[in-house]
């Protein structure tokens, strides 16, 4: 695969995620309190987690 | 001649309503046949050797909430004609349907490596070698699904779930204690001993009955075969159906680990073959057979599930339906998933338990977003109509997807920090 090539493909994927991030861009959910709520316990559920793995990877290795 | 004639009208009736349900049949099944993995296998088989009959209670709990959760997916497919992918973009913006998207691709990537991490170790006990499983396997998974026709490879996928029942004779083989199995198993109670042990195992029970690809699957599962409103009954009945199937073949493989290894140390489910084979080489053969073919079903089920969900975002043709020819993103993305678990399989030293504890850490992080997307979309009535959820559909989900929030992810901490449950 030549460099051009390789340099369409990436540019046409970048194009493609760009596509669907405008496509998806307004959530159509109804932002009711209880979605609201959900939606920012999901957040800080997931804050949770990467604090919990950064903990576990930064008591795995060694300095 | 009157009853004669209602007779006969009544077998019609069944007959009909048979032929319809068998049409319909599938989707609910395959995925709850599938959820039954290699890492399922195992998970059952090495409770029952460690508790003996003791779980069969949960595992009937366990009935309702793997029921709860597939059908609102039956309802949300066929209703609005999407995945749950792009459900989730649809619905929650990029933000959430990307983390979903990218979240599920890993972890059903990792899961595909379990699984044939259960296929190789199964057909090692038979003498075959790694390279020549990992290769047959993917060639005939890729088989089943390029007929181009969902129709087709529905009813391929439904002879490997047949062979899933291989446990329940196993189970009567074993000449298991009834009057045991309903004092211990059935009646609800907490067994002495090691409390944090059987804790952290309600919770691998309750991780291998809920996957998040599950979710995905089922849905575009649905949507795939183009199942319509007036199917939902019959389809609410397959997933039912299968949720009964799923459950009986863990109780069966907590009976037969339960008579033959109690308290015996052992870690997967190919050891528990090698350990029965003394004992009984035909119930051991049983075992590995049945472990294979689920690593079989589960890789199956996976590698589809990313793949419906990547088509659907990205706007590839993504149907079964398609040849290959029509859907190459498709049928590509889903070889190159297969081929990637299989290398990684192959790869000397590869650390496959670590991946193996990786797995449960990452899908914990999918599941609760997936379920409570789920429970989300199902309270809008402009998406789902008159399939909205009720006042007790919602209390009875809500609870259970906060049991499994709290629960899986007890679970996964456990497997990163197992010193903090006394491991």
């Amino acid at each position: 695969m030549g460099e051009n090539e390789k340099t369409g493909l990436i540019q046409r994927a970048i194009n493609k995620v760009r596509e669907i991030n405008e496509r998806y861009r307004t959530p159509k959910i109804k932002m009711s309190r209880g979605v609201k709520i959900a939606l920012v316990f999901l957040r800080l559920y997931l804050l949770f987690l990467v604090v919990i793995l950064i903990y576990k990877f930064v008591t795995t290795v060694n300095w | 001649m009157n009853i004669l004639s209602s007779l006969y009208y009544n077998y019609r009736r069944f007959a009909k309503a048979f032929w319809i349900f068998a049409a319909i049949a599938g989707p609910g099944l395959i995925v709850m046949i599938a959820d039954n993995d290699a890492g399922g296998i195992t998970t059952y088989a090495v409770t029952g050797s460690k508790f003996g009959y003791s779980f069969i209670w949960i595992e009937l709990l366990l009935l309702p909430v793997a029921y709860v959760c597939q059908e609102m997916t039956v309802r949300l497919g066929a209703i609005t004609k999407r995945g749950h992918a792009e459900a989730i973009f649809d619905a929650f913006g990029p933000f959430w349907g990307w983390f979903s998207l990218l979240d599920l691709t890993l972890t059903d990537i990792l899961t595909i490596v379990t699984e044939f991490i259960g296929m190789t170790a199964a057909l090692s006990i038979f003498g075959i070698p790694t390279w020549i499983t990992v290769i047959i396997s993917i060639i005939t998974i890729m088989a089943v699904t390029v007929t181009g026709r969902y129709w087709t490879f529905e009813k391929i996928v439904l002879v490997f779930c047949l062979l899933n029942l291989i446990y329940l004779p196993a189970a009567f083989m074993v000449n298991p204690d009834v009057s045991a199995i309903f004092n211990q198993g059935i009646i609800p109670h907490w067994p002495s001993g090691d409390t944090n042990l059987f804790f952290f195992f309600i919770m691998a029970n309750i991780g291998t009955t809920i996957a998040p690809w599950m979710i995905f699957y089922q849905q575009s599962a649905v949507v795939d075969k183009n199942l319509k409103e007036k199917d939902i009954k019959w389809e609410r009945l397959d997933t039912l159906l299968g949720s009964v199937w799923t459950i009986l073949i863990g109780i069966a493989l907590i009976i037969i680990t339960g008579t033959l290894l109690p308290g015996s140390p052992v870690e997967s489910a190919a050891e528990v073959a090698l350990q029965i084979m003394p004992i009984n080489q035909y119930i051991g053969a049983i075992i590995a057979i049945g472990l294979f073919d689920a690593g079989f079903l589960g890789a199956v089920c996976i590698s589809l599930a990313s793949s419906w969900a990547l088509g659907e975002v990205f706007g590839w043709s993504h149907s079964l339906n398609s040849k290959v020819g029509q859907a190459p993103w498709f049928y590509l993305f889903r070889f190159a998933v297969l081929c990637v678990a299989g290398i990684i399989v192959l790869i000397p030293g590869a650390p496959l338990i670590l991946i193996t504890l990786f797995v449960q850490v990452i899908a914990v992080t999918l599941l609760p977003a997936a379920l409570t997307f789920l429970l989300l979309l199902l309270n809008q009535e402009e998406e789902v109509g008159k399939y909205k959820n009720t006042l007790f559909q919602n209390i009875v989900a809500s609870v259970i997807i906060i049991a499994i929030i709290i629960l899986s992810t007890l679970y996964g901490i456990s497997a990163l920090f197992p010193q903090w449950f006394g491991g």
